[in-house]
């Protein structure tokens, strides 16, 4: 009997502390946010632990997914209408696509719900309007926050210079002339192209500065693919030159493997994205980062500047969101000016508020160079076809250069 | 006792059908699967291969052939299905003719089993972590391939999958390199199968190694390569992850086989009613290959039995 009783207290004991368990874990809810890997999943990862102890109903988890497979996971999640990301992450590839089909909730209805925003401490106007229009609204209306961008960064090893006796290039004429000489260093080469078709992170987007560098764009105005233009192509000419003196496989390879490349010493000089070029400044990612210098991207003679490409992510509430609110919470502090938060974000990236870019532009060399190129750059066109317009022609830059052998440095 | 005149019959039909029950019973959870996985999919995609259907939209319309023909004015399509039967004719002859002699060679081995499970690894690895691996292994810098190439002096050692005249070459070695030991253990097989006496026969009639091999191995096991072709024939023509993984379908539209292309057309450009009819296509050009094997191995059949 006694047994029998002892029994029927554990399980009652049991039942209670499952009930009580899931009735916590009722009260926390779950935000689920996708992420592309690398310096934007770096920021977030930092910031979650900050937010979830100044937000204790609110659990953030973050999905980190590659820049290559991001568009689709996410239109399969929208196809299924679950909602399983509460955030989802667009760059300026596909964030018109994504309005247009309806995938992102307006963020107008939740700026006005006064519980849920301390508006004072939220100014749209300190985002960097450029990033703002490409990536967070259309035709006037706000979908999403930026989160981060990346303008090209002129990158390259200072020692390597110091052994040529060469200045550092400002123009597309001298940038070249340093790689042929960097490549002639053993073991060296002179520079790495990004090489593999796509978008942010691939070859379309990396080709941008060396584009309007030679006074081109991606399509015309009546929004026509520009890629046969004689500026574009002599942008095509020069890029596919500077492969001869890039690694065989870069033709292969996105800003992620770039920026390895060049952490492990291998690369004179490259263009790379400024968020990227930050983990080329960390001891515990290169040995080399002492020895990196970074500066503004070349310009073509004649102009006074050169001109990168913004490209940039953004965050916004998926229509088929079941936590709409807790989402606005997280995408609003994430991006908010919380002083620790906003500490968190800048060792990992470019922060998206200029008046973080300015704060930070004494400590960070990438910082003070992105406030400057600002005013030059140009994003790539927000509209519909552009995936259709933009895979065609990352197929024809791969290939292009692909057909040249490169220099050989490993002999 | 009485008993009527059709009990007999009665007896027999109600037999008979619990006969016939109890098969569809044991049969339907099979039939169930097949008709959710394989059925309802490919009358669906034949359905959107007639339809403009955009992923993610709403909207869809009848559209009648207008995908069909739009593959016959698709340039990149066509380049792609070139692609796919380069594979198979880079592929297939290798793979046979190395399956053929492991396998000969295993089979005169007194200790192929313990060869056996060490050749058989790389059919059990997964094609993605395969591309992975062969990504690395044909880096130019530390790549082991481009390391041998250089030594022997065949290419200058870049990077085979980086040139669009070379990374067709270097696919088919990746599948080669993977699905070589899945063709020798058919054959082998079949090897292990083969009377003994027909081969002691020969011997005592002046049968040299050649004309043994010629004569009487390769006929006595057509119907093990029948089979053979048949599987990768299928499994080329629907090659995916490894490309995939290897180069994307790059350098340019250079490796961008036939499922590639589908793959980019359908979930990249959303555009699946296109890909639906590129589908299609990739279906009847498999049923045509599966249906020329199968008539040439029934023919070995009948031929054998008569």
């Amino acid at each position: 009997m006694f047994e029998k009783k002892m029994i029927l207290m554990f399980v009652v004991f049991l039942l209670l502390t499952c009930f009580s368990c899931s009735a916590f874990a009722a009260d926390k809810v779950k935000v689920n946010v996708a992420v592309t890997v690398g310096p934007n999943a770096a920021a977030a990862q930092a910031i979650k632990p900050i937010f979830e102890v100044k937000n204790p109903d609110i659990e953030v988890n973050i999905t980190e997914i590659p820049w290559t497979d991001i568009y689709q996971i996410q239109l399969l999640d929208f196809m299924s209408k679950k909602g399983n990301f509460d955030l989802v992450m667009q760059s300026t590839s596909f964030f018109g696509e994504y309005v247009l089909d309806g995938f992102l909730e307006p963020l107008e209805e939740y700026f006005n719900d006064v519980s849920l925003i301390d508006k004072t401490a939220f100014n749209l106007d300190d985002f960097n309007p450029n990033v703002l229009k490409a990536v967070g609204s259309y035709e006037g209306k706000l979908y999403a926050l930026p989160y981060m961008y990346f303008p090209q960064i002129m990158v390259y090893r200072s020692d390597l210079l110091k052994t040529i006796g060469w200045k550092v290039p400002a123009t597309f004429d001298e940038y070249s002339n340093i790689v042929k000489k960097f490549s002639e260093i053993k073991g060296i080469y002179g520079t790495s192209i990004i090489g593999i078709k796509g978008g942010a992170g691939g070859n379309v987007y990396a080709w941008g500065p060396y584009l309007f560098g030679f006074g081109g764009y991606y399509i015309d105005q009546q929004g026509k693919p520009a890629f046969n233009s004689p500026e574009a192509v002599k942008a095509l000419e020069y890029y596919a030159g500077l492969y001869k003196y890039s690694p065989s496989e870069a033709i292969n390879m996105g800003t992620d493997q770039v920026t390895s490349a060049f952490g492990a010493g291998n690369v004179g000089i490259i263009l790379m994205d400024a968020d990227n070029a930050m983990s080329l400044l960390d001891p515990k990612y290169t040995e080399f980062s002492d020895k990196t210098s970074f500066d503004l991207v070349p310009k073509s003679p004649g102009s006074e500047a050169g001109s990168p490409l913004l490209g940039a992510w953004s965050w916004a509430i998926s229509k088929f969101s079941n936590n709409k609110k807790a989402a606005f919470k997280v995408l609003t502090a994430f991006m908010g000016n919380d002083p620790e938060i906003v500490d968190a974000y800048v060792k990992n990236g470019i922060h998206p508020r200029l008046s973080v870019l300015n704060k930070y532009s004494s400590t960070y060399p990438n910082y003070a160079l992105v406030a400057k190129e600002l005013p030059n750059t140009k994003t790539v066109p927000v509209i519909p076809n552009w995936p259709q317009i933009r895979n065609p022609g990352g197929s024809h830059f791969q290939s292009h250069p692909g057909q040249d052998e490169p220099t050989r440095r490993f002999k | 006792m009485y008993r009527s005149e059709d009990t007999e019959p009665k007896k027999h039909r109600i037999r008979h059908w619990s006969y016939w029950k109890t098969g569809y019973i044991l049969i339907a959870p099979v039939l169930f699967v097949l008709i959710i996985v394989n059925l309802y999919p490919s009358l669906y995609q034949i359905f959107i291969s007639f339809m403009s259907y955009k992923l993610g939209s709403p909207i869809s319309s009848f559209n009648g052939i207008a995908n069909y023909q739009k593959l016959l004015t698709d340039v990149r399509f066509w380049n792609s299905l070139v692609i796919t039967l380069k594979l198979l004719l880079y592929t297939l002859p290798v793979q046979l003719v190395l399956g053929i002699i492991l396998a000969m060679l295993l089979d005169a081995s007194r200790y192929h089993k313990y060869f056996l499970p060490l050749l058989v690894l790389p059919v059990v690895t997964t094609p993605v972590v395969v591309g992975y691996i062969f990504q690395y292994m044909f880096r130019e810098d530390y790549g082991l391939i481009s390391y041998f190439l250089r030594l022997l002096h065949l290419f200058p050692g870049y990077n085979l999958t980086a040139n669009t005249g070379t990374v067709l070459p270097a696919i088919a070695m990746v599948d080669t390199w993977q699905w070589t030991p899945f063709v020798m253990i058919v054959l082998l097989a079949g090897l292990q199968s083969l009377p003994s006496s027909v081969y002691e026969a020969a011997r005592v009639d002046g049968g040299s190694w050649w004309d043994i091999f010629l004569k009487i191995t390769l006929p006595l096991l057509k119907s093990q390569i029948l089979v053979v072709l048949l599987f990768r024939t299928v499994d080329v023509l629907r090659i995916f992850d490894t490309i995939f993984a290897l180069t994307r379908g790059g350098p340019g539209t250079g490796s961008e086989s036939l499922t590639i292309y589908l793959q980019l057309t359908g979930f990249r450009f959303r555009n699946l009613g296109y890909a639906g009819a590129m589908g299609m296509f990739l279906l009847v050009i498999a049923s045509l290959f599966t249906t020329a094997f199968m008539k040439l191995a029934k023919s070995e059949g009948i031929e054998e039995e008569k």
